[in-house]
């Protein structure tokens, strides 16, 4: 056997075949994370939808009933209503100051009486 | 990029990096699990390697990288698994003459095993397809001269051996 047969008879000898089957194999394996990835994509749309459906539900109820609650007003749009109601108040504070003067005015003559005892005893 | 554009543009390469894994690991279900390996980070980061020039070679070192990470964490064995039929298919030739082809080949195939793992790796990373001395250099890490020393002491110590069972063989009969 010459050289160059004998070279070409270790080339041959080194050689690689592949297995059978290998490309069905590894193409199987691709198709497989791309299926993979695309349920994880499909799963993540659906959270986030779900709290973005559940914050804008959040927030149409609170608006709702914001707008139902009567709430109070720091003021009046109408003056008419404006002095009917500082009228009252006003009405309201006389009442109660009349009140107040009434109880100082007996607590006086009480304080008056209890003097006179006294004076009376001290004498 | 989708799945066909992914398989179009790497699913081409498959036999080369099988061989450069089968190569270097010598086991055809570790080369297979490593070039699954491969295929699974190429996959992952598929649009990073977009604007990647020379695609063949940036799979050829991921391939390499994963062979010496496998080589360092496991022990390994020698023989070489491959069925001599597969290496022979040629049709149009007499039986007896592929038989005495086969027994060669098979008698060079055991002499491979027992050369050193440098010398090898290097005749069976010669003998795939395509694969330039440049890409064994960077497979290998070795200079264009080291490699053309292992090679040629490879070839001639191959030589001797089958030389040597040859002339015994005959003085036997």
């Amino acid at each position: 056997m010459n050289e160059n047969d004998f070279d070409r008879l270790i080339e041959k000898a080194s050689g690689i075949p592949l297995p059978e089957g290998l490309v069905g194999r590894l193409e199987k394996q691709i198709d497989g994370y791309a299926a993979r990835e695309k349920k994880q994509r499909i799963h993540r749309l659906y959270r986030i939808t779900g709290i973005a459906a559940a914050l804008l539900l959040g927030i149409g109820i609170f608006l709702q009933t914001e707008r139902q609650a009567p709430g109070r007003a720091d003021t009046f749009a109408d003056p008419a209503e404006a002095a009917v109601a500082a009228g009252h108040a006003l009405a309201f504070m006389s009442v109660q100051l009349n009140k107040g003067l009434e109880q100082v005015s007996g607590a006086g003559q009480e304080f008056e009486k209890v003097n006179e005892i006294l004076h009376k005893h001290l004498k | 990029m989708d799945a066909e554009g992914f398989k179009q543009r790497f699913l081409p390469l498959h036999p080369r990096l099988y061989r450069v894994a089968y190569a270097l690991t010598e086991n055809s279900r570790d080369a297979e699990d490593i070039l699954q390996e491969a295929y699974y980070k190429l996959w992952s980061r598929r649009n990073e390697l977009l604007h990647i020039r020379n695609t063949e070679a940036f799979c050829i070192t991921l391939v390499k990288n994963l062979c010496l990470d496998f080589l360092r964490s496991a022990p390994r064995q020698n023989r070489s698994e491959i069925p001599i039929e597969t290496l022979s298919p040629e049709t149009g030739v007499s039986p007896e003459t592929r038989m005495i082809e086969q027994d060669e080949l098979r008698l060079i195939q055991e002499l491979i095993d027992r050369l050193p793992a440098n010398q090898r790796q290097i005749l069976r990373l010669q003998s795939i397809e395509g694969c330039s001395p440049e890409e064994i250099e960077t497979i290998t890490g070795l200079s264009a001269v080291n490699i053309r020393v292992l090679l040629s002491r490879a070839r001639k110590c191959i030589r001797e051996q089958y030389l040597k069972i040859r002339s015994n063989e005959r003085e036997r009969f």
